[in-house]
Formats: C-alpha cells, structure tokens, sequence
C-alpha cells in the first residue's frame, strides 16, 4: 500500500513549554525519513503525532493513497512501530509472542518462519523459555522480529538501536536498507549519527 | 505465511493468550478466589446457625460476586497497562477481537468463580436450591453482563489515576439493573414455594445484547482515539 503522509502547521505544547510550531511538510511512500535532534526537542512526540498516536495541540496529519484521505482505523493495518514503551509479553515464549501479534494483524506465522525471524534477527532461545529472562536488548531484537513478522508498509521506529550491542546496529541498518528495498516509508527517531545516514530526508528538531 | 484475516481467529488468539498469560501467572484468578472466599467466610462466621430466608441469600450471593468481580476483572486492561504491552496491542491489535477475546476470558473467570463459589455458599449457608437449571441460566446472563461493562469500562479507565475507585464507580450505575433483577430470579430459586420468572430471565438476556452492542460500538472510540 502506498501512502503519503501530509502533516500540516503541527504545534505540539506541554503546559507553557511549546516543542515546536506550525511545522509542516510531506513524507512520501517508500522514503526513509529520519527525525533527529537534541535531547527533549520532541523527536519521540513527533513520531507519535505522525503515527496518530498523540494527538498535536494544533494541526492536521492525513494520510493519502493515491491523493484519497485514509482513516486511521485503516492507516493501524499498515503501520508497524518498534518503539521503548511497547513491551511483549514476560509470561510467553519468544514463538508464543510473535505468534500472537502476527497472528492479530492477520498473519499465521508457521514454525519455519518462526525459526526465520529469530534467525534474521539473531536472537537463538531455549523452547519454552519465557521472555521475562531475557535482556532488554534481546527484548529488542524480539520487536524487530515481530517489526518484519508483521510485513508492514510503514514502519515508525523509535531508537530502534537503544540497547543493542554493535551487531545489532548492523541488524538496524540491514533492515532499514531492505526496507527501502521493499519500497516500504521508514520514519525513524533517533541520535544516532550513523543512522541518519540511511535516510533519504532529515528532520532536525531543535 | 497464510494470511487469516478471521475476526472469529483473532478473538481466539486474544482469548488463548489471555488464558495462557493467566494460567502462568495467576493474576486474577487469585485476586477473585480470595476475595470471595474471606467475604463468604467472614459472613459464614457472623451468622452460625442462623437459616436466612431467600431474598437475604441471593442479596448476598450477588453481592459477593459483584465484589469479587470488582477485584479482579479489571486486570484484563490493568496488567496491560502496567506492563507496557497496552501499546504493543493497540498497536498491532484491531479493536473488535480485543474487546470479546478480553470479555469472553473475563466471562469465563467469572464463571470459574462462580463454580468455586456457589457450592461454598450452600454448603456453609446451608441453601437449598429447588431450581437448579433455572440458576444455571441466571447465573449465566449475570455472569454475561458483568462481564462485558467491567471489560469496557477497564478499557476506560487504564490512563487515569484513580483506576480501582473509578472502575467501581463506573461499572456499578450500569451493572445495577442486572443486578437486581439478578438478585429477584435468584430468589425465586432459593425458595420452595415460588415459580421461575422466565420473562424476567429474558429481559436480562436482552439487557447483556444492548451491554454488549453498546459496547462493542463505544470500544472503537477507546482503541482508536
């Protein structure tokens, strides 16, 4: 599915504090947009606005297909988001999670493809291991597993390296670069330098 | 991969998980289980061998799986929200399975209760039943009906401060009918010399489809604003 996101005069203000004003612009399909910016300049509340996740104290986003507005109950079908406060959960296995929320958004997930997804993204478990043992960066690859289960077209990362060793920012990287590959939007908060250059456009929140 | 687009498919998995994540851990089933039994203990020990006439009983039958039912049920959104996974869900999960995979399971923990309580409260209140199959059935729409307002109204109350408060207050004005006319057929089965009230029993039936209808259009409002 191609959409087009439009984000029009977005304000976003916390009590007196305001983020940012009236920004606005376009993220087309199949572009990797990157947020960036200082510690507190909203890149996470950004990236939550777009995804219609929170909502900005003023402005539109819409979302397109072939200049045809989307709602978001239809716009949630095709999203994806790997971000720090979405958890798994602790009391199942590694399988018996991405089983689960693959198989809410509509995919059955057979064993072998199991076996895949925890290979690609190089996270080897014990059968019958529950996932409240794992580490937070084994947590993580687990997110990215369930981020390429779920074969979205848009993916909405949030410091999708926080808590990865060196091999899984390569593992970022790869996904990102076959995500692009696949035509599919990326829009990707982060402070990392070496992510930023994966993108085809940069935003920069001061 | 096969695509399953299925909501029947979906309202299965939530309510596998749901049973999956609970049988581990035991969450709710504990919270229910020991409230009821301190409740019917304590008021075991109070009246001896005191014989209460039917209305006190079926009051007080209800009133202990309403109670019970209001230290437990709301952790089917609770627990989501404390543990983080809320947003994984809403994330990747459609609004309609979520809501009956959560009712269903809240249906069922209430029914596991209810099969914990009701042999316990006759043996220890020594009552006696002359409408058995009757009970079933109102056991079943009560059942019901507090099961879908207290999944939709814990579904409200996940980002407020003042969870387990606001969870009563809310689920109580809508339960109070059910409730009532719960207690009335109740009645009717605890006493000898009275017949079933099949129409009352209907209007309760009634009563959970306009719950579960009103609920199952109010829910998309929750899970996706």
């Amino acid at each position: 599915m191609n959409i087009d996101i439009v984000f029009t005069n977005i304000t976003k203000t916390f009590h007196t504090t305001s983020l940012y004003n009236n920004l606005s612009g376009k993220i087309t399909s199949g572009s990797c947009t990157c947020i960036t910016g200082n510690n507190g300049s909203g890149k996470s509340t950004f990236l939550k606005i777009i995804a219609s996740n929170v909502k900005p104290s003023s402005g539109t986003i819409s979302y397109l297909q072939m200049e045809k507005e989307v709602s978001i109950a239809e716009i949630r079908a095709h999203t994806a988001f790997v971000m720090p406060e979405m958890q798994l959960y602790d009391a199942l296995t590694a399988e018996e999670n991405l089983k689960f929320f693959a198989g809410i958004t509509g995919i059955d997930l057979s064993d072998s493809s199991i076996a895949n997804l925890l290979e690609t993204v190089q996270l080897s478990t014990s059968p019958n291991q529950q996932i409240k043992n794992f580490s937070t960066g084994m947590k993580q690859r687990l997110k990215l597993a369930l981020l390429v289960a779920a074969d979205k077209s848009v993916w909405f990362l949030d410091e999708p390296s926080s808590n990865l060793d060196e091999s899984g920012h390569q593992l970022i990287q790869r996904l990102i670069q076959n995500a692009c590959k696949e035509n599919r939007t990326v829009l990707l908060a982060t402070n990392d330098p070496s992510e930023v250059n994966y993108a085809d456009s940069v935003i920069y929140l001061t | 991969m096969q695509i399953q687009s299925s909501t029947l498919h979906k309202i299965n998995l939530i309510l596998q998980k749901e049973l999956k994540t609970e049988f581990r851990s035991h969450y709710a089933i504990s919270a229910l289980l020991m409230f009821s039994l301190t409740t019917l203990s304590v008021i075991s020990m109070s009246i001896g061998n005191q014989q209460l006439d039917a209305k006190f009983l079926a009051i007080l039958f209800w009133i202990i799986l309403f109670f019970s039912a209001m230290a437990g049920l709301s952790r089917v959104f609770l627990q989501e929200q404390v543990s983080g996974t809320i947003h994984t869900l809403r994330a990747y999960g459609t609004s309609q399975p979520v809501l009956f995979g959560k009712f269903i399971y809240n249906f069922l923990l209430l029914n596991v209760l209810t099969l914990f309580l009701l042999p316990l409260f006759i043996i220890l209140l020594n009552v006696e039943i002359y409408h058995p199959f009757f009970l079933l059935l109102i056991l079943l729409a009560g059942n019901a009906g507090i099961a879908i307002v207290t999944t939709l109204t814990a579904s409200m109350i996940i980002y407020t401060q003042s969870q387990t408060s606001l969870f009563t207050i809310l689920s109580f004005p809508i339960i109070l009918p059910l409730f009532l006319l719960c207690i009335q057929l109740t009645e009717t089965t605890f006493n000898p010399n009275s017949f079933t009230m099949q129409r009352q029993l209907l209007f309760v039936g009634a009563y959970d489809m306009v719950l579960i209808g009103v609920a199952s259009i109010l829910f998309d409002y929750i899970w996706y604003d």
